[in-house]
């Protein structure tokens, strides 16, 4: 009978616990838009509705005010089903802090290099360590292979090897001015002025129009929003 | 006479020894291989934004073809005719075309990818994905992906009457 009771007991003790945990895990919420407005291209406003859509995405699977790979997976392909290279690495470098989850500031100071005003010296730099697969300092060649191949997997184009290796030959001539068998920052950075499409996917247009799609209801009586 | 103001106005210099355009060859983006790279779904990060299922815009959105890019433009101009679909523009390998109500823009361009392969891409520009996956995704793109295989296969069955498409596209 005693026995029983302080198995109770502990039981009790551990539901407490747990419940002490849950409290102390509130998410930070949006503690400062001005400070993350003046270090980013968004405005005060923008920084709001980008929260909102923070606010959508993170509380898909585990509403804990944190997006999880699965959650940015789920965000991404409307299904958490599917893997993929690339996402894996564009996560890792919003994940600046390293911790396996993104945080409202991560999302917010990544995607700032995302908006069509961002300088384009951030979008080169930010595309040359996306595809720095190893993050050597230098993008290589068996790593242009790699994620030439994971991409037509990706999408049911079939190549022979042949013709991979042939488009990679003449990729590797014109940006490999240095002829070293890799490509640095400046070659890429040269690569990427001449072609510009190169680009394409490091602008969001939806960026400019995100107070309208996801409306913040916040008032800011000081805001200056020029 | 090439001094004359005259002469001047409205006069483009032709410049016959450009070699970023080879004469025989009609200018068509060649792609290298981090153009393919960018294909990548997961490097396009608009599926955050947008909350639209995009499994039927991104099936079939791009594929390798050994056809010609004329020959390809010729097949999309024809299914236009035949689809009474409006072609909207056309530039160099690619076309836009656009349904007669108005619910459906799509475009269609083809880049070289080697000496003997162009890659094929769709993209659906304004519209309904239903009049999108009906015109693209069951009619020409199959038809276009078909081409390359036209030796081996029989030629598509022919299109079907008015009945087929979806009202209001």
């Amino acid at each position: 009978m005693v026995q029983c009771l302080d198995g109770v007991k502990r039981l009790c003790a551990a539901f407490i616990n747990c419940c002490d945990t849950e409290i102390y895990k509130q998410p930070k919420g949006l503690e400062d838009p001005e400070a993350l407005a003046r270090e980013t291209v968004f405005s005060v406003s923008e920084i709001e509705a980008l929260y909102e859509l923070f606010k959508r995405i993170s509380s898909a699977v585990i509403d804990d005010g944190l997006i999880n790979k699965e959650e940015f997976q789920l965000a991404l392909f409307k299904t958490n089903k599917k893997e993929s290279l690339f996402a894996d690495r564009v996560f890792d470098l919003f994940d600046t802090k390293h911790n396996g989850i993104l945080d409202f500031e991560e999302f917010a100071r990544a995607l700032s290099v995302f908006h069509p005003n961002a300088p384009i010296d951030d979008k080169i730099e930010f595309s040359f360590q996306l595809y720095d697969l190893k993050q050597q300092g230098f993008i290589e060649r068996q790593e242009v292979k790699q994620m030439v191949v994971a991409t037509l997997a990706e999408s049911g184009m079939n190549l022979s090897d042949d013709v991979i290796e042939s488009i990679i030959d003449k990729t590797f001539e014109e940006a490999d001015t240095k002829h070293d068998g890799k490509i640095d920052k400046e070659e890429w950075r040269n690569l990427v002025l001449r072609h510009p499409s190169l680009l394409k996917n490091m602008t969001l247009q939806y960026l400019k129009d995100i107070t309208t799609t996801f409306p913040s209801f916040v008032f800011h009586s000081q805001v200056d929003d020029t | 006479m090439m001094r004359d103001p005259w002469f001047k106005k409205g006069y483009k210099e032709v410049n016959f020894y450009d070699e970023e355009v080879k004469v025989e060859e009609f200018k068509v983006t060649e792609l290298n291989a981090f153009d393919i790279i960018s294909f990548s779904s997961g490097l396009n990060l608009s599926g955050l934004f947008d909350d639209s299922c995009n499994s039927s815009d991104s099936e079939l959105q791009r594929f390798v073809s050994t056809e010609s890019p004329e020959k390809i433009v010729e097949k999309i101009e024809d299914f236009a005719k035949v689809e009474k679909l409006k072609v909207k523009s056309k530039k160099d390998w690619g076309v836009e075309l656009g349904g007669q109500s108005g619910n459906l823009v799509f475009g269609v361009d083809v880049y070289r990818l080697t000496e003997k392969l162009v890659v094929v891409e769709a993209k659906r520009r304004g519209g309904d994905t239903g009049c999108y996956k009906d015109m693209w995704k069951n009619k020409l793109g199959p038809q276009l992906n078909g081409l390359s295989l036209s030796m081996a296969m029989s030629p598509p069955p022919p299109p079907q009457p008015e009945t087929s498409q979806i009202a209001g596209c």
